[in-house]
């Protein structure tokens, strides 16, 4: 039951309902967590079991770790524990599907031995113990709410990663009615979310998939750079459109999880990108990892900046994925943040020279582009898939020749449809990108109006591309 | 010890030349989202400018926890 599909809005609709049914909030977070724990065995009886289990060791151990004194070898014990588990259940993962991966195609079994959302609940749980050694919140003693904050399941597949302390603040003050504001801005995320999949994601893949996952398209080099450009906008309305479902849904119970992304497509630098990408998890690991490491050697100024970035992205490469993919897109963007933080005055002396408006004009497609390469290796399957893309990016001609099917590659596809279906994605992807500002602005509108409501629904049912759609892309960490 | 106008006039100083920008002015309202080069990567060289400036020592939990110029402020007070 992947969120977005017709099953999940059955799913919360019904939950909605008894949700409001009940008066006593202690009875309504009870409802969450049965709906979550119900959630969560459609990706399988392992996933529930990984994520309860996880949530009672990192309760009881914080529980009885604060007496006697929160040591620093017992913040390692379960640290090794949480990062154990992460890390031997993808292993696990990866070592099957290279195995056994052609003989079981059951898309349970992916889940099974994945286990839904692990990579995020894993860096809550790290980040609730190492607040408990710093003193920072003393421990939680609700059980309910505690494993609530790890699995509720609006945000369990891609998070957004939450602070447990803030969130359970929250689950106290449940509201008791339904009202207009809850409703509409519940209605209207939701919405935007299956929009940004059913119209964009899904057409965008026409070429992204063909682009990467292929070896007889052999688009010129400008084709790659289009796939590789399509495959970061493909990649923000996949995982904005998650992000707004998973808000939207959660708004409905009247709570509000914190927002990942603010326009990343518009940042005029990779540092301005990092600001806007992926917020929650840039904060986890600006706090946890960046701050700490430091702070401990401050004293060495620039050199200490940029050891603090390199461990950042060497553990979000690692976060995502074992892979020289991974590490290549991390060494990418630790070279673009490093030369920018060495080179800032002269970066800053090149940012006066031009006005503000052409500076934007010409930064942000340069930063898109920055962004895109480092995607190439994060999108591509494997190193083979990645340097099969680079040598046509470099060694193949680079400007097209022909018609527009063979300098994209898609001579092998001759139907016409299929091209109308990607430049419609194209067409409306920028549509909603010029207009992102005022789109978002009424999106938090808390007053319902049915012309907007018809208006979306009438945009997902004309427009919409609903037979191929599966799951999103960050459901993979 | 010094005012907080003298404070905010030191750090508004540092900040300039941290952030090579002569065009800065600070209060105690002032947070990180009105000055766009003030990320966690310019944050930690700003909080080390300002410790060699006054002689001091800030906490880690003191620098992930100033919100605005005015936390700054105080927690310099104290130190000074």
């Amino acid at each position: 039951m992947v969120p977005g599909t017709f099953a999940y809005f059955g799913f919360l609709f019904i939950v909605i309902l008894f949700y409001y049914a009940i008066n006593k909030v202690e009875f309504k977070q009870w409802l969450l967590l049965i709906s979550s724990l119900f959630f969560l065995y459609f990706f399988g009886i392992t996933s529930i079991l990984f994520a309860v289990s996880l949530s009672l060791v990192n309760f009881f151990f914080g529980k009885y770790a604060i007496k006697g004194g929160y040591t620093f070898r017992k913040l390692a014990i379960i640290n090794v524990i949480n990062i154990g588990v992460l890390i031997s259940l993808r292993l696990t993962s990866k070592y099957h599907f290279e195995t056994i991966s052609f003989f079981i195609k059951d898309e349970k079994f992916e889940f099974l031995i994945s286990t839904l959302g692990l990579g995020f609940y894993t860096m809550q749980n790290i980040a609730y113990q190492i607040d408990l050694y710093k003193k920072r919140y003393p421990a939680d003693t609700d059980l309910l709410k505690f494993t609530l904050g790890n699995i509720f399941f609006a945000r369990i597949s891609s998070g957004p990663i939450l602070n447990l302390n803030s969130f359970n603040q929250q689950l106290t003050t449940l509201p008791i009615r339904f009202t207009e504001e809850n409703f509409t801005i519940g209605l209207q995320r939701c919405l935007i979310g299956v929009i940004k999949k059913y119209l964009i994601v899904e057409r965008l893949a026409v070429y992204v998939d063909n682009c990467f996952d292929s070896t007889i398209y052999t688009p010129c080099g400008l084709g790659v750079v289009f796939g590789t450009v399509l495959f970061t906008i493909q990649l923000y309305f996949d995982f904005s459109g998650y992000m707004d479902i998973a808000v939207g849904s959660a708004r409905f119970f009247g709570i509000k999880l914190p927002e990942n992304f603010n326009m990343p497509l518009r940042s005029e630098s990779i540092a301005d990108w990092w600001r806007k990408w992926h917020i929650t998890l840039m904060n986890w690991f600006t706090q946890y990892v960046y701050y700490p490491l430091v702070y401990q050697i401050r004293k060495y100024q620039k050199t200490s900046v940029i050891v603090g970035i390199a461990a950042t992205f060497l553990i979000s490469s690692l976060w995502h994925g074992f892979g020289f993919t991974y590490l290549i897109w991390g060494g990418l963007h630790f070279l673009y943040l490093a030369y920018s933080t060495l080179n800032k005055k002269g970066l800053q002396l090149l940012k006066s020279k031009f006005p503000p408006g052409l500076y934007s004009f010409l930064f942000i497609p340069i930063t898109i582009l920055m962004v895109s390469f480092a995607n190439l290796f994060f999108r591509s399957t494997n190193m083979v898939h990645a340097l099969r893309l680079l040598t046509l990016l470099f060694k193949n001609k680079f400007w097209p020749s022909g018609t527009l099917h063979s300098w994209l590659g898609m001579n092998v596809i001759t139907e016409d449809s299929i091209l109308f279906t990607l430049w419609v994605g194209v067409f409306l992807s920028l549509l909603y990108l010029i207009f992102e500002t005022k789109l978002i602005k009424a999106l938090s509108y808390p007053k319902f109006r049915i012309g907007w409501f018809v208006f979306l629904i009438v945009m997902l049912v004309t427009l919409g591309v609903f037979d191929s759609a599966s799951r999103f892309i960050y459901m993979n960490f | 010890m010094s005012s907080n106008e003298n404070i905010l006039a030191d750090l508004q100083s540092i900040f300039r030349v941290e952030f090579s920008d002569q065009t800065i002015i600070l209060n105690e309202s002032t947070t990180a989202d009105e000055i766009k080069m003030w990320d966690s990567i310019t944050h930690m060289g700003l909080m080390f400018s300002i410790e060699q400036h006054y002689n001091i020592s800030f906490s880690l939990d003191e620098i992930i926890s100033f919100q605005s110029i005015g936390d700054l402020v105080n927690t310099i007070k104290v130190k000074i």
